[in-house]
């Protein structure tokens, strides 16, 4: 399959790199950006385990191709924080314990963080439907619900 | 997965000489279908197509009491317009309504109706709305009723080197239009069943001038169920009127057994849907006319 050139702006950053025609976006964050951050789980865009942010909106990356991302904005888990500076929604996330096993939690807090950029003061109801795309199997949305909203009351 | 190659033409023309040139092609809207039979060796295209790059295909219009949608607009977008909401709520609640939002922000309405599954939420609200959708190739173009573009669970009319490219129906602040579905949880759901109706009434008198009652679910492709229709049509409203049209609609139609549900449970539930959804659209017609 030939390879093709593209640019875009990766959590920030300018890169450009040859994909595969066929790569889906969430291969290539992996295995060629060695952004392991964002994870791999049903493959077809039902458990939300892939998500990253695309132009401001949330996606699914393993439906995604990685040639359909040229002249866009990527920002994956890796781009919202980091250890020394993590971002208010993870520190939130700890300390509600809104992580067990941890697998779900890049891509619930890409998709919180896609809710906040938009709308800084959502009303319970919107933050259960912003991870209404995002399946989680152990710690329970409850949780994952009371830390997003406590990043809320802080700010407001 | 089988192995592609990817194109992103910049205009209608370039991806009408990428098909011709391809006869294994996929177009490539959303994704949100296209890539998981990709995925499933249910298509093996040889060149990906993604329609992306076609501007002339994005937007939501109104013109002469018209509303023109390009095929490439997202459930998201359908969702959030102020012209949808205003004039159509039942299709901004059908595109709220699908997937998730990761999906609503990738699936189109074009992707929606090209897809062909008798689930698809946004046709039925979109046919009760009387839309007309117009196929494009390098030979021309044609419009045809929403309801004549599908052949069955995954088939249309669509010629190969045609795409879809613009759904347009009329607006009247003397119609209003619901939409209803059912489905196993909020989000995530494929519909079990889906129903919408829409009543155009004659402002003089109140009687039902016009109606269009779509179902999801319920057979091989959407349909339009004329034997509730006809029992609203130059009639008053009345619950009675409405109770007698849902009964007509469940006996007509003639559900299967499937992967989600049975043949037996989808008719109890079309008469509930559809009695909900006459009575929200005569409801959405006292708001559109501010009474």
């Amino acid at each position: 399959m030939s390879k093709l050139l593209i640019s875009f702006v990766l959590n920030g950053q300018k890169v450009s790199a040859q994909v595969e025609s066929d790569m889906r976006l969430v291969d290539f964050l992996r295995d060629e950006m060695g952004l392991t951050g964002t994870k791999i789980g049903c493959g077809e865009g039902d458990c939300g385990a892939c998500t990253v942010i695309i132009n401001g909106q949330t996606a699914n990356s393993c439906i995604v191709l990685a040639p359909q991302i040229a002249g866009k904005e990527v920002t994956t888990i890796e781009g919202l924080g980091s250890y020394e500076h993590l971002h208010p929604l993870q520190e939130a996330f700890i300390e509600e314990g809104a992580v067990q096993c941890g697998f779900c939690t890049p891509g619930m807090l890409l998709s919180a963080k896609a809710l906040l950029d938009e709308n800084p003061n959502p009303k319970h109801d919107e933050i259960i439907r912003s991870i209404s795309g995002n399946l989680c199997r152990c710690t329970g949305y409850t949780k994952i619900a009371n830390a997003i909203e406590k990043v809320v009351r802080t700010k407001s | 997965m089988s192995r592609f190659e990817y194109s992103r033409p910049e205009c209608l023309s370039e991806a009408f000489k990428l098909m011709a040139e391809n006869c294994g092609y996929s177009l490539l809207a959303g994704g949100t279908d296209l890539m998981v039979k990709v995925k499933e060796n249910m298509v093996k295209p040889t060149v990906v197509i993604d329609l992306d790059g076609l501007e002339e295909l994005k937007g939501i219009n109104i013109e002469a009491g018209q509303i023109v949608l390009g095929a490439l607009t997202t459930h998201t977008q359908l969702e959030q317009s102020e012209i949808i909401n205003r004039y159509a709520p039942a299709l901004a609640k059908a595109a709220g309504i699908i997937g998730s939002p990761q999906i609503r922000n990738k699936g189109t309405v074009g992707g929606n109706m090209g897809n062909a599954s008798p689930a698809a939420d946004t046709v039925p609200a979109l046919i009760a709305l009387g839309a007309e959708v117009t196929l494009s190739s390098k030979e021309g173009i044609r419009t045809i009723p929403l309801e004549e573009l599908f052949l069955g669970p995954g088939r249309t009319v669509l010629k190969p080197g045609e795409l879809i490219t613009l759904i347009s129906f009329k607006v009247s602040t003397h119609q209003g239009c619901s939409f209803q579905k059912l489905g196993k949880r909020k989000a995530l759901a494929i519909s079990v069943i889906n129903a919408s109706a829409s009543m155009e009434i004659d402002p003089e008198t109140n009687v039902i001038k016009q109606a269009r009652i779509a179902l999801g679910s319920v057979a091989g492709t959407a349909v339009r169920v004329s034997a509730g229709e006809e029992i609203l049509v130059r009639k008053c409203y009345s619950p009675e009127l409405i109770k007698e049209a849902a009964e007509a609609v469940a006996e007509a139609i003639r559900p299967i057994d499937d992967v989600r549900s049975t043949a037996v449970y989808r008719k109890r539930v079309a008469r509930v849907l559809v009695r909900r959804a006459l009575e929200e659209a005569w409801s959405q017609l006292h708001v559109t006319r501010g009474e």
